[in-house]
């Protein structure tokens, strides 16, 4: 239910690694160097692109482990009714004060109305 | 050549010395006694050696004389660095592509600071990825750089691996030098089931290292057996050559010398191949007669 839930709500940001498993995006960033100069995709033509480098970063998660570690949160959710964001923010805090680091994308989700 | 007629014309060698004391006072300077010998009390001390260290700061007995340079350094691309926060359980990559049609020898390298953490370092082509390296786990400081021949359609990827409960800050970089000398296509070719033998016997003239990629697209017609490619060498011993090649996307066979590398089907293969002696390939189809066929693509990269 819960994986369901997920794959639901990230439907769009999910695709799958080359190792075949399902991975949510969390973030994209692709830039183009040229004589030591970062251009972003729109900033230059097709032409230029194919004389500059190409870098990619990317951050991900798996489904699978995205569940795990959220996986309650998301339940309680379903069960109670509180808002996505609120337990998921909670559950990003680990017991020792340290937090798990997904705060910035929770807040960016319901930003963008993905969850409430 | 007037001179030396007049001179030849009746004065003898030692009316000439004669002359050359008591007229050339620049001669005498250098060379009192007309002996042929430059005085040494007349020469600089920085040319004799016995005040060189005002010269250049070096003494001959210090051993710091600078070797000759014999390596032309080509200009390093600084491509790029950067970090990146990876949460807990994730990933970051990040893919370096060179711009189209060049090839360059870059070095790749992660970074990460947490106990649990692993960094990847390996080739890509945008659909299927290889990883070469990887350092994981125990070390609080996990940090790998190697390098790697890259181009347009095979690039280099960095992968952090976040395996802890809290976010890790992770560092990806790139650093290349261009090979002037660029790609030789040796062949693509689709063969049928069996063994194919790929040969390069003498090193391309001019080239004193090369490199290989190969690439075989399997049509499994479905057999289940394994390929297999042999990575075999005239000069060096099989076994014994271990350190001089090394092979993406081919997993070692039990039973396999180290030099034979093997894989289930239904997948493309690439192998890099680092070289610098004479070799020979070897494809086999272990099944024997399961194969439709293979596409065999070898790209030689001469540096």
């Amino acid at each position: 239910m819960v994986r369901d839930f997920v794959k639901k709500v990230f439907g769009d940001l999910i695709y799958k690694a080359h190792d075949g498993k399902d991975v949510i995006l969390l973030e994209h960033e692709e830039f183009y160097i040229k004589n030591g100069k970062r251009y972003k995709a729109n900033e230059i033509t097709d032409e230029e692109k194919a004389k500059c480098w190409r870098v990619t970063r990317r951050v991900a998660v798996t489904v699978d482990t995205f569940v795990k570690l959220f996986g309650d949160a998301i339940y309680e959710h379903l069960k109670t009714g509180k808002p996505l964001s609120e337990v998921l923010l909670k559950a990003n805090k680990n017991s020792d004060g340290s937090e798990k680091g997904y705060s910035k994308y929770i807040l960016k989700w319901k930003k963008e109305g993905r969850i409430i | 050549m007037g001179g030396f007629s007049t001179l030849g014309g009746g004065l003898t060698w030692e009316e000439i010395k004669s002359k050359l004391e008591s007229e050339g006072a620049k001669n005498k300077a250098y060379d009192g006694d007309v002996d042929g010998v430059f005085d040494l009390a007349a020469i600089p001390d920085t040319l004799t050696g016995k005040d060189a260290d005002s010269v250049d700061g070096y003494h001959l007995s210090d051993d710091r004389i600078l070797p000759i340079q014999k390596i032309a350094f080509l200009p390093v691309e600084q491509v790029y660095s950067g970090e990146l926060s990876v949460p807990a359980g994730g990933t970051a990559t990040w893919t370096v592509q060179p711009p189209s049609g060049e090839v360059w020898k870059a070095c790749v390298g992660g970074h990460c600071t947490v106990s649990d953490g692993a960094i990847k370092i390996g080739l890509t082509d945008g659909t299927q990825t290889y990883y070469l390296w990887e350092k994981s786990g125990d070390d609080y400081d996990t940090c790998i750089a190697k390098t790697l021949i890259i181009t347009n359609s095979v690039y280099a990827i960095v992968q952090a691996v976040n395996n802890t409960g809290s976010a890790g800050t992770y560092f990806g970089g790139c650093n290349a030098v261009k090979i002037p000398d660029g790609i030789a296509y040796v062949f693509a070719d689709t063969i049928a089931a069996g063994t194919r033998e790929i040969n390069r016997i003498e090193p391309p003239q001019g080239a004193p290292a090369y490199l290989h990629y190969l690439k075989a697209e399997i049509d499994t017609g479905g057999d289940t057996s394994d390929l297999v490619v042999r990575i075999l060498d005239r000069t060096i011993p099989i076994g014994g050559g271990g350190t001089h090649f090394g092979v993406v996307g081919w997993d070692s066979k039990s039973g396999l010398n180290t030099a034979e590398y093997g894989r289930a089907l239904g997948e493309d293969y690439l192998v890099i191949i680092t070289y610098d002696y004479p070799l020979e390939f070897e494809i086999e189809n272990e099944g024997g007669s399961g194969y439709t066929g293979y596409k065999v693509v070898m790209v030689e990269i001469m540096y």
